[in-house]
């Protein structure tokens, strides 16, 4: 898993809270790097779990908010490193729809070793567009966090519903008119 | 700070230190990794860069060598935008049409088409384009420099670009000449076809399928059809005669292998009647030269059939007329024959009785006119057979010495009595024995001797027989020549001596020295009959030659046997022969002659009796006549040729002839009979001939090989003919001794009665023509010669002192040849062995 990940993982627990959670973490956490995380290194991906399932413990909240939580997160560090995946598209349901169209593949031509997720999407109409995410590492939640937050970046409101199977997890995602 | 705080703080400072440390490590890894692959992509570039570079050269110099092509074009090619304006000329426009390119690049197509042609090349370029043509060919004219109309031929090719032309590119030739040439041709052909349509001549054309393609008004009129009646119809079909749809069949199976013909057939005109035409056909070539079609002028020949067919009926009719005549002809001389035969015949055993001179003199005139009477109906016989083709060359092998020997001697009495000499010459490198047709040659010699003698008086007549030459497709030719000394020809007639009933001579000779005016016309036809040929030299009043030669084949060396035979009267003694002749004056005249020879004649009168004498007894000769009652002599013959108890089966038989002179000798072979003689003959004549059949039976080809031999080997005195004995003898010694101990027996009562008589002119003369072939016998060819030649000279009304002055010479020599005789008897004698 790409070192960012982990950075802003930090990153985002620090600014929840303090350097003190995050030291803690990364004392309870074995991990091959011995605490030391680089954005631009690769590191397990259990170990995120373990740190994400750690936090969860610590803060008393469920996993899937903090992956959510975190997922928010991530869509503002993203928007932050690359804007011009944002500024393409006019507004949420189109950035959606680019994610898999576009984004990952452009991704792939960056780290051609990265795992990306699926996001297949059908538009069922101008306001309502079904997202399917399709990934072994079940973070769907993380997912939600990030298109919760994507409309919140186009300033568009809407609902986010999502509806959990065994090899998928389909999001509708639904604007306010 | 608390320590927990300052630991926290460390702890964070390590990680950091230990995060930035690895981030270092991993950016600078990606910086190598970043920098190696810069490096390749570089070189990548490189190598592009290369390949497009060398790409580019390639496209130019294809470039080059296209434009190369274009611009060294003998044809015209150019390219047109959009909108039909010219972007590019090659350097042949200018050549082509004198307009240089470049000004001409951006002007609009059709300013080149000429102002004639331009309408319709411009519709047409709008039906390409409405149907979205790629490809177009097309011929117009256009102008050049100089305003001359020139023919172009462009093939174009368009292009399009969101279905409107975007280009097009067009190359042109000239073909002014070409269209030229075609248009005359095409001018041409119409001007014939018009001359051929006024010549009323009927054009038609067919196609592959043998229908009609094309007809023409002269044909229409020819036969009545509208020109709509007649396209698409098969014409064999529709007016062809059935008789001749075979010929048409042949015809147009020529005219697929592309061969031309001229032929007749009969078509039916559309009111029913036949029309014969001649058509001359030929192929209709199509662009390879395949036959494709055919057409076909048709001449109306109706009017020239009709006369055609009338001109038939004519020629029929005339050749019935002239069968008629040659039947009436040959009608004709046997019924004139038979009683001249008989008043020949009879004239002939008068002449041989004791008679007063004026009754000789009279007997005399008989025996002229009745010889010449014959004479004339003989030529006119002949040459109608002649003409008719029914004379067929037998070629025999003979003596040709001795055939001249006989002939000269026949004439010889006919010579001296105008005075003339008689003479022949026969080159040394002519052969012996010749094969040719004897019959023939001996009538063309007759007939030039015998007109030589006419036309001369107190001169010379000389044959001439040169070596013969080989001429080409190895035909061995024979050269004659008779010459005499008489009054020639004049200048004027001499190109037609040998036409028909033509004489040499003005009217006042002809009626001076008579005859048929037959005689050369007759040689002629024999000489060419022979694969000869005759001409002519003459200078008045100096005389004549003639030249011809025959074509013969050397004859085998056993066919030398052909001998001397004359005189052998003795052998014939004791014969039995039979004779059967109807007429009774001719049965009386042969019963002299044989009572003469001393043979045993049996006489029957008609081929029945003939046929059943034939089988009680054997005879050793029959003299057969062929024209007789109940049964003629040819059927007879056959009669007694088939039967196998015949006794005489293989008898020989010669024919007696009256009617004819050549084919009859033919007929006479194909029924069994080994000879044949004319009637009316001479005593010598019939003699000849009847030693000459029974001698073939006799004689023995390989006996005669050894003659030379035994013959030469004797001593033999110069009065003897050595060659004359070889002939008569063979290498039968014996014989010879035998007969001539027969004549020594008879020497001393002859020349007792030759004393005796030769005061009395008959019986000298029997004697002489008793002595004459004796005297051969025994090898004294020379007195027997001259006893011959006294016996005829005797034949003339007065005696003459030179006659007188001969006998005596002759008797005198004929008694001194006895002791020569008792030497040839020893000779002979001591040779065989006992």
């Amino acid at each position: 898993m790409k070192g960012v990940v982990f950075t802003e993982f930090f990153e985002w627990v620090e600014s929840e809270n303090d350097y003190e959670w995050v030291d803690r973490l990364l004392l309870e956490v074995p991990s091959q790097s011995g605490g030391a995380y680089t954005a631009v290194g690769n590191y397990p991906h259990e170990e995120l779990v373990q740190y994400v399932v750690q936090y969860s413990r610590a803060s008393r909240q469920p996993v899937e908010d903090v992956l959510k939580g975190f997922g928010a997160h991530m869509l503002g560090v993203f928007a932050r490193f690359y804007p011009q995946f944002f500024d393409r598209c006019a507004d949420v349901m189109e950035f959606l729809e680019s994610v898999d169209d576009y984004i990952h593949i452009e991704v792939m031509k960056l780290y051609p070793d990265a795992q990306l997720p699926g996001f297949e999407t059908t538009r069922l109409s101008e306001s309502e567009l079904e997202m399917v995410y399709r990934s072994e590492r079940g973070m769907a939640p993380l997912a939600c966090g990030l298109i919760e937050e994507a409309l919140r970046h186009y300033d568009q409101a809407g609902a986010v519903e999502s509806q959990a199977f065994e090899d998928r997890t389909v999001f509708r995602i639904r604007l306010n008119s | 700070m608390s320590p927990e705080r300052e630991e926290l703080l460390l702890r964070r400072l390590d990680r950091e230190k230990a995060a930035r440390r690895e981030a270092e490590l991993i950016l600078e890894q990606k910086s190598l990794e970043l920098h190696s692959k810069n490096e390749e992509l570089r070189n990548l570039n490189r190598e592009l860069e290369n390949r497009v570079e060398a790409r580019t050269r390639e496209l130019e110099q294809q470039k080059q060598a296209f434009q190369q092509l274009v611009e060294s074009a003998g044809d015209m090619i150019y390219e047109l935008d959009s909108e039909g304006r010219f972007r590019y000329l090659n350097p042949a426009t200018e050549k082509l049409l004198g307009i240089h390119p470049e000004l001409w690049i951006g002007r609009r197509f059709d300013e080149l088409i000429g102002p004639d042609d331009r309408d319709r090349v411009l519709e047409e370029v709008d039906r390409w384009l409405h149907e979205s043509r790629e490809e177009a060919y097309l011929e117009f004219n256009v102008l050049d420099e100089g305003l001359n109309r020139r023919r172009l031929a462009q093939q174009v090719r368009i292009e399009y670009l969101d279905g409107r032309v975007s280009k097009a590119t067009a190359v042109a030739r000239d073909i002014t000449e070409l269209y030229r040439a075609q248009k005359s041709l095409r001018q041409s052909e119409e001007k014939y076809r018009g001359i051929i349509e006024n010549m009323e001549l009927g054009l038609l054309e067919v196609d592959a399928s043998g229908k009609i393609a094309k007809a023409y008004e002269g044909f229409c009129s020819m036969t009545g059809y509208e020109r709509e009646e007649l396209i698409g119809r098969d014409p064999i079909a529709m007016f062809l005669h059935p008789s001749d749809v075979d010929t048409m069949h042949r015809q147009d199976a020529d005219r697929r292998k592309g061969m031309a013909a001229v032929y007749e057939v009969r078509i039916k005109h559309k009111n029913g009647h036949w029309l014969w035409v001649l058509i001359s056909g030929a192929p209709i070539p199509d662009a390879r030269g395949n036959p494709n079609g055919s057409i076909g002028i048709h001449y109306d020949i109706s009017p020239r059939k009709l006369l055609e067919r009338e001109l038939l009926r004519a020629k029929d009719e005339a050749e019935k007329a002239r069968q008629a005549e040659k039947e009436f002809l040959a009608h004709m001389s046997h019924e004139i024959r038979t009683p001249l035969n008989a008043v020949i015949g009879m004239a002939n055993l008068l002449s041989t009785t004791a008679l007063a001179s004026e009754q000789k003199a009279f007997v005399d005139d008989i025996l002229n006119a009745a010889e010449l009477l014959h004479s004339l109906i003989s030529d006119v016989l002949d040459i109608s057979k002649i003409e008719a083709g029914q004379v067929d060359v037998t070629p025999e092998v003979f003596d040709l010495r001795q055939t001249l020997e006989t002939l000269c001697r026949t004439l010889d009495y006919h010579a001296r009595e105008k005075g003339n000499k008689l003479s022949f010459e026969l080159s040394d490198r002519v052969p012996s024995a010749i094969s040719a047709d004897r019959t023939l040659l001996s009538q063309v010699l007759y007939n030039l001797i015998g007109n030589a003698i006419k036309f001369t008086q107190n001169g010379s007549i000389e044959i001439r027989v040169f070596e013969p030459v080989v001429k080409s497709q190895g035909l061995l030719m024979l050269p004659f020549s008779v010459s005499d000394t008489g009054i020639g020809i004049e200048p004027g007639r001499i190109d037609r001596v040998f036409d028909r009933f033509t004489q040499a001579e003005d009217e006042h000779q002809a009626r001076a020295y008579g005859g048929t005016g037959l005689g050369l016309a007759i040689a002629k036809n024999l000489i060419e009959l022979q694969g000869g040929s005759i001409s002519v030299e003459s200078e008045p009043q100096k005389g004549s030659s003639f030249f011809f030669e025959i074509a013969i084949s050397p004859a085998p060396d056993e066919a030398q046997r052909a001998t001397l035979k004359t005189g052998r009267v003795d052998q014939l003694r004791g014969l039995r022969v039979l004779l059967a002749e109807d007429s009774y004056m001719n049965r009386k005249y042969v019963k002299g002659l044989m009572d003469q020879w001393g043979v045993e004649l049996t006489e029957v009168s008609d081929g029945l009796e003939a046929v059943q004498t034939t089988m009680k007894a054997r005879f050793d000769l029959i003299l057969m006549d062929v024209q007789m009652p109940i049964k003629d002599g040819y059927e007879a013959v056959r009669l007694i040729r088939s039967r196998r108890d015949n006794p005489n089966l293989e008898s020989p038989i010669i024919a007696l002839t009256a009617s004819a002179l050549i084919d009859d000798r033919r007929k006479a072979l194909e029924a069994g009979m080994n000879a044949h003689i004319t009637k009316p003959f001479r005593p010598d004549l019939l003699l000849e001939r009847m030693l000459e059949v029974l001698e073939l039976d006799l004689e023995d080809g390989e006996e005669g090989r050894a003659d030379s031999r035994v013959w030469a080997a004797l001593s033999l005195p110069e009065i003897f003919d050595r060659k004359g004995l070889e002939h008569l003898y063979g290498s039968d010694l014996q014989y010879a001794l035998h007969m001539l101990r027969i004549f020594s027996s008879r020497f001393d009562p002859e020349l007792e009665e030759a004393q005796s008589a030769r005061s009395e002119r008959p019986r000298f003369r029997a004697w002489l023509h008793r002595i004459s072939p004796s005297l051969a016998m025994v090898g004294l060819s020379d007195l027997s010669r001259r006893a011959a030649n006294i016996e005829k000279m005797s034949e003339e009304a007065g005696v003459q002192e030179a006659e007188l002055t001969e006998i005596a010479r002759f008797l005198e020599e004929f008694e001194g040849s006895r002791p020569f005789l008792v030497l040839l008897e020893e000779q002979l004698q001591q040779r065989i062995p006992s």
